[in-house]
């Protein structure tokens, strides 16, 4: 085996023995999915690196798993040394549902720690607000309208979110995730004013398409936010797609919630950052 | 501006941004128009196409080889002065000034107007010329 495991009352823990590849993830996975169905785990599970890497492509077959183990309010950790690990998944937008660590220490197992308030600083938001509407008005031939921006704690807006497409954000004096979420109908529509053919469902050839419209939003907003001093790295999209899906971004921070309406449906964009 | 019966290379990682820039592509009149879904592919399918590439329009931000990685490999190869046209959301300064250093024929940025693209390639086809 290319592993070796621990099962505990509270945590099961994978002890790599080589490179974390796509082939090794998925046998992964399918062992955490049989002690899962064997007896549900009370606190966490966690992948020890050791001192190996991550192929990113592995992080596909582990991402549906910390979805799962998240909505039973568990939590999938990757504990690595190796900055590497944690700046692919970071970049990789799955910084929530494999949450990188540096030790055991870090890890909550009675739940979140509370989250400080965060105000809405918008000089910060607005080029994010500003680079939603110019991108679904040019790509995507479709007018939005910016709702009140609000912090996610005051459970204000409740919007269902079927598709996300998340990029992570790495920059020398912060680091976060943002997330673009739709539900299924708005999704849809969207892509189907993009590429011009009518959409029903959403399959694997057109689920990008939330990572693509999420990277041309985050990149209209790089460039304004570094052209003001910032120093915000590029990064590659990626998309979760399940149905009813909380997003979670790491760190002891408030997100903000930046609503959008369409036709008298909404959607949404979540923004998750933390001080380094 | 192009013949419209040269084959255009399109590079993304992305499904979604292939059907669209083809789709702008056949908007402007081209037919003969293949896909790759990252640099290296790409790389493969310009030596092994049995018809020649007369034009590549590729994505910057692609996992294994990049849009950049590929331009610069297309610029030290036999195929050195072949058409290269970066359709990108990477708008800033320095990484214009990055791809123009490596031999960029035109640049595009996300998200873009099928007139958008035509002016751009409209350009391009007047430089190379």
């Amino acid at each position: 085996m290319s592993f070796q495991k621990i099962r505990g009352d509270v945590l099961i823990t994978y002890f790599l023995k080589k490179d974390l590849t796509s082939d090794l993830s998925e046998s992964l996975a399918r062992d955490i999915l049989d002690e899962l169905e064997k007896s549900p785990v009370s606190g966490a599970v966690i992948i020890d690196f050791q001192n190996f890497r991550l192929e990113y492509k592995a992080l596909k077959a582990l991402t549906p798993i910390g979805i799962e183990l998240r909505k039973q309010q568990k939590q999938l950790y990757a504990l690595a040394e190796n900055r590497y690990v944690h700046a692919t998944i970071r970049q990789e937008g799955l910084d929530t549902v494999v949450k990188p660590i540096h030790s055991v220490n870090q890890i909550g197992v009675d739940g979140p720690s509370p989250k400080a308030p965060t105000k809405i600083d918008v000089s910060f938001i607005n080029p994010f607000i500003e680079g939603t509407m110019h991108v679904l008005d040019i790509q995507c031939r479709t007018k939005v309208n910016p709702l009140k921006p609000l912090l996610k704690r005051s459970g204000e807006f409740d919007c269902k979110t079927d598709i996300a497409g998340i990029i992570g954000i790495t920059s020398k004096s912060f680091t976060g995730s943002i997330a673009l979420c739709f539900p299924e109908k708005v999704f849809l529509d969207l892509m189907s004013r993009m590429l011009g053919e009518t959409f029903t469902e959403i399959s694997e050839d057109l689920k990008d398409g939330a990572g693509e419209l999420t990277n041309m939003i985050f990149g209209h907003a790089k460039t304004i936010l570094n052209s003001r001093g910032h120093t915000i790295d590029k990064a590659l999209p990626s998309v979760i797609r399940a149905s009813d899906l909380k997003i979670d971004h790491l760190g002891n921070h408030d997100s903000i919630i930046l609503p959008f309406s369409v036709e008298e449906q909404r959607f949404f964009m979540e923004i998750g950052t933390e001080k380094n | 501006m192009f013949d419209p019966k040269t084959r255009v290379l399109v590079v993304d990682d992305m499904m979604t941004m292939r059907k669209l820039v083809k789709k702008s592509l056949m908007e402007i009149g081209f037919s003969d128009i293949i896909e790759a879904n990252d640099g290296a592919v790409a790389w493969e399918a310009l030596n092994n196409s049995p018809a020649p590439v007369g034009l590549i329009v590729s994505d910057w931000n692609m996992p294994n080889c990049t849009g950049l990685d590929l331009l610069k490999r297309v610029r030290g190869s036999r195929f050195k002065d072949l058409p290269f046209l970066l359709v990108t959301a990477e708008a800033e300064a320095k990484q214009i000034s990055e791809a123009i250093a490596a031999g960029v024929s035109g640049y595009v940025v996300k998200p873009f107007e099928v007139s958008m693209l035509k002016t751009q390639l409209e350009s391009v086809a007047k430089r190379s010329a």
